[in-house]
């Protein structure tokens, strides 16, 4: 037999060939596994609809080619703002245009202070006020008003930022709409007040299956990507085969979901700018200090974002809103730094106060590569953000802290130099044993000096024994603060957040690398401007009682302003905030101060607006500001069972979400109408509307991908040693 | 692991046929590129193969690990079990992380040993765990990922209703049942939240299929406490 070298060549390449075949195959089975997978998904929608937290499923009747429409959904926003409150009303409404009964799942992103206290649910003239109930009773009572035909409205939170709406029993052809309430604070940030209204994004895929599922007729459901509330991209495919709904809905579907969103700003005094970032608005100044703002028909793509600017001057230092409800008196209060009336008796000399820092870094094994080389850099600017008379101290950690001076040194360039050196040469090793390394930060001695320390600890692990760490920063943290950075994508989120927030400083989480420089920049450029530090507010009545959240009050930094929620039992609510600033005791009387700006426009106007915000929550009759201070609370609580478990946080939250009637993971808003409106012999479909989940945070990569690789190498080892065995027979040939 | 001997056993043939065949090299190219070829087939398999032993040798150090750290426990009084159950066993000198549990798929009777953290580092050994999440057995959400083509390549055929048992630091053991499995994107950590109940919640790349591409969608697998 004769061996041609292109029959030779072709032997090869085909061996490439069989290579990749055999990768394939095994896609294929995947693909047939998907399918399987995915019907074993939609039973259990269906039987449990109540618990679809998560997926993105279309339905189609099981026993035929049809699909079903899911109810249509029509989201208006209404959003007022009241100095620093603002209430924001959503109203959903869903139009069931198919001629069945129909059940609907509906989850949408809020911003993840908000606070939702009031739920109706308007079925043509008649108004539900929705109640709120312990999460598994609401449940329960939302499920026997569903089974009995009656339609109802529940509204639960899945985490802080996700919330679900569920519908049971659209009648076919009407609508019913849900109106929920929130309040929640506004953000200021560099001189710039802002609101976010978050709208649907999610990152789209299309897994393979939907293909195959074309061709398979019994395949009972298709996953597809909701890029909104309904049907847009499979609508399109699957039109040949529907007929159950008619074609002028699905072109008005076919644009994509819109939203309809109005603001009434109530400034109180004339802004200096008005802005939007993401959509244009069409914006007017109705009187002096109230401007109202409309986005009319806009696409579900990017979030609302609305900032707004006073001119400089007209805001004061220190804002202080207080409302009474049930014998109590509920405050929110701002602290804005580095303004003129705090500075002004030493505008000239504008000193900040020394800092003695303390840099803890991690160079166990797990930072090794880029982490190190970026931790590295972030010392870098550490080291330059601090001036001669400041000190500072670097401890490495691994399995053991080594500390680099004996005790902390003057920050000049001899000293600078000789760390910097010392961190270069730093290489990545050993285990992570943070508690050694922090308990070597806490045991360093305040040394009698009046500088300000700062420990800033970098880290990228795990840590274990949390609360043992915990107790231990509590007693021994004394004057000094903790900032926690995180490093990477598995940081221990609570430690860190939960360290920072013991030692009064602050935490950062940097998954990105290439976000760290930045972050690190931004951090210790805040660092090196603290404005107010030791916090303390006390009320003057010494019968009354003072509950502040956050507890303790962090510091204040330059252009990062404070916002306090507080609560006061007793009849005098006069307080005293004192801390110091610039190294001298600084104080305010809070009440007094009001009483002071009142010739400015801001509060005088929300005082006079306070009516018409209390109006708009009148069936409830709690005032924002205690809810807002509730919300805080619960969030207080809620991080507390996420540390340690504590279960008795958890009945806090639900005491605390029944009396001022809030949603929260425990408790859920429920509406059922009194009458049946469902005729018994019918039955109600059930639609998962759509779900919108915050991008963000990244599920880990799980795939090692050895096979595919394996696959081919093995294929050609395979097809080369054949060829080779053949290759004597052609020269004895030869021969021959 | 089969496969990694039988890559071994490719790499030793076509040691002896280099010897046999040397004399003929210059007489025919196609030798040389055959067994060069052969030479880069070997070299690709190197890879591939250390990834896939490197999984499964870990968990036999890490079951050792293990065993020593519910010893100690058990061994230790009374009054110092609390104490003892921090100590962590490095199941090899240099690893920065340590085994907190042991799963056991009952369907396929295969057990893996959990390491905590969830980092890429810690994921080659062995299924991790992330550290945010509730304790092994504890009231919450516990969060454990893997590869899907190493240890959770089981959970391809899994269904509704089959059972887990998770081992933690105490011996304690605890059956979970699925109730829940979704197909997600890897930018929905929804998964991650916290829940009312004791639950595990397993998460591996999606779809099972061999290819070289970066998997963007992920097998969520939840499974809640069962009392018998």
């Amino acid at each position: 037999m004769r061996f041609s070298p292109i029959t030779l060549n072709l032997f090869i390449i085909s061996g490439i060939t069989l290579g990749m075949t055999l990768g394939l195959s095994s896609h294929v089975y995947a693909v047939e596994n998907n399918n399987n997978l995915v019907s074993n998904n939609m039973d259990y929608h269906q039987v449990n609809l109540n618990d679809v937290s998560s997926g993105t499923l279309l339905f189609k009747q099981n026993n035929s080619k049809q699909f079903l429409q899911a109810p249509q959904l029509k989201t208006q926003v209404e959003i007022e703002i009241n100095g620093l409150v603002a209430n924001v009303k959503v109203k959903q409404k869903f139009t069931n245009t198919s001629n069945n009964w129909q059940h609907g799942v509906y989850a949408f992103p809020l911003p993840d202070n908000a606070a939702i206290n009031q739920l109706k649910m308007r079925i043509g003239e008649r108004v539900i006020v929705g109640e709120v109930q312990e999460k598994k009773q609401a449940r329960k009572t939302f499920n026997n008003a569903k089974k009995s035909g009656k339609k109802a409205a529940l509204i639960e939170q899945h985490r802080p930022n996700l919330f679900t709406t569920q519908l049971a029993n659209i009648p076919p052809n009407e609508e019913v709409e849900v109106e929920l309430n929130y309040f929640q604070q506004v953000d200021y940030q560099a001189g710039e007040f802002s609101l976010h209204f978050p709208m649907a994004i999610t990152p789209r895929y299309q897994p393979k299956g939907s293909k195959i599922s074309e061709t398979h007729n019994s395949l009972p459901a298709l996953i597809f990507q909701a890029r909104a509330a309904t049907l847009v991209g499979t609508r399109t495919e699957k039109n040949s085969n529907t007929s159950l709904f008619d074609q002028d809905s699905s072109v008005g579907q076919a644009q994509g979901p819109f939203i309809d969103l109005t603001v009434d700003l109530f400034s109180g005094a004339e802004l200096a700018k008005v802005n939007s970032i993401n959509h244009s608005l069409i914006s007017q100044q109705q009187e002096q200090g109230h401007y109202t703002l409309k986005i009319v028909h806009q696409p579900v793509e990017k979030d609302f974002k609305l900032t707004w600017q006073y001119p400089p001057q007209t805001l004061p230092q220190i804002l202080n809103f207080q409302q009474a409800y049930q014998n109590k008196k509920y405050g929110l209060l701002m602290v804005l730094p580095g303004l003129s009336a705090l500075n002004e008796n030493s505008a000239a000399n504008k000193i900040t106060p020394l800092r003695e820092l303390t840099f803890v870094l991690d160079t166990s094994g797990s930072m090794a590569g880029d982490s190190l080389a970026q931790a590295k850099q972030a010392f870098k600017y550490a080291l330059t953000s601090l001036n001669e008379r400041d000190s500072f101290q670097l401890i490495a950690f691994n399995s053991y802290p080594t500390k680099l001076f004996q005790a902390p040194v003057l920050a000049n360039e001899t000293n600078k130099k000789h760390a910097w050196r010392f961190v270069s040469a730093l290489e990545s090793t050993g285990g992570t044993e943070i508690k050694s390394a922090l308990d070597l930060v806490l045991n360093e001695k305040a040394n009698g000096n009046e500088k300000l320390q700062q420990i800033v600890f970098l880290t990228d692990g795990a840590v274990g024994n949390e609360a043992e760490i915990f107790s231990d920063i509590e007693k021994r943290i004394g004057n000094k603060r903790l900032f926690t950075v995180g490093l990477g994508t598995a940081p221990n989120r609570y430690f860190m957040k939960k360290a920072a927030e013991i030692g009064r400083g602050s935490y950062q989480f940097i998954s990105n690398h290439n976000e760290l420089v930045k972050q690190m920049d931004r951090l210790f450029t805040k660092l090196s401007q603290p404005v107010l530090t030791d916090l303390n507010m006390s009320l003057n009545d010494p019968n009354g009682a003072l509950l502040t959240t956050p507890n303790p009050i962090p510091d204040v930094y330059a252009n990062e302003p404070l916002f306090l929620s507080y609560q006061v039992t007793g009849e005098q609510s006069d307080s005293l905030l004192t801390g110091i600033y610039q190294g001298k005791i600084w104080s305010v009387n809070i009440e007094n101060y009001q009483q002071g700006n009142v010739e400015n426009n801001v509060l005088g106007d929300i005082e006079r607006n306070k009516a018409k915000s209390t109006k708009s929550a009148q069936e409830l009759n709690i005032p924002p500001l205690a809810t807002l201070w509730a919300r805080r609370k619960i969030a207080d609580h809620y991080r507390q069972l996420m540390l340690y478990k504590d279960t008795k946080a958890k009945d806090n939250i639900i005491e605390l979400a029944l009396k001022y009637h809030l949603v929260t993971p425990f408790t859920s808003l429920v509406a059922v109408e009194k009458e049946v409106s469902r005729p018994h012999h019918q039955t109600a479909i059930a639609k998962q509307l759509k779900n919108m989940l915050p991008v963000g945070q990244k599920l880990p990569s799980t795939a090692l991908n050895w096979q595919w690789q394996f696959n081919g190498a093995i294929c050609l080892l395979i097809m080369s040693v054949i060829s080779l065995l053949l290759m004597p027979s052609r020269e004895d040939n030869e021969q021959g | 692991m089969n496969k990694a001997n039988s890559s071994n056993r490719c790499k030793s043939d076509s040691i002896v046929l280099t010897t046999n065949t040397k004399d003929k090299f210059s007489k025919n190219p196609y030798k040389i590129i055959l067994l060069s070829l052969i030479v880069i087939a070997c070299l690709l398999l190197i890879k591939p193969s250390y990834l896939y032993a490197k999984s499964v040798l870990a968990q036999v150090l890490l079951k050792h690990a293990w065993q020593e750290t519910q010893q100690t426990y058990l061994q230790a009084p009374e009054q110092d079990k609390q104490q003892h159950s921090q100590e962590k066993y490095l199941p090899w000198q240099w690893a920065d992380s340590y085994p907190v549990a042991k799963l056991t798929y009952k369907k396929n009777n295969v057990s893996w040993i959990i390491m905590a953290g969830m980092t890429g580092r810690a994921m080659a050994f062995a299924p991790t765990w992330l550290e945010d999440s509730a304790k092994p057995n504890q009231y919450g959400n516990t969060v454990i990922s893997a590869h899907n083509d190493s240890h959770f390549n089981v959970l391809e055929d899994s269904d509704v209703g089959e059972e887990f048992l998770l081992e933690d630091q105490q011996g304690k053991i605890l059956t979970y049942r699925i109730t829940t499995i979704n197909i997600v994107s890897e930018y929905d950590v929804s998964s991650y939240l916290f829940q009312d109940e004791t639950m595990i919640t397993l998460i591996t790349c999606y779809p099972f299929e061999v290819t070289n591409k970066i998997k963007t969608q992920r097998l969520v697998i939840q499974a809640v406490k069962y009392n018998h």
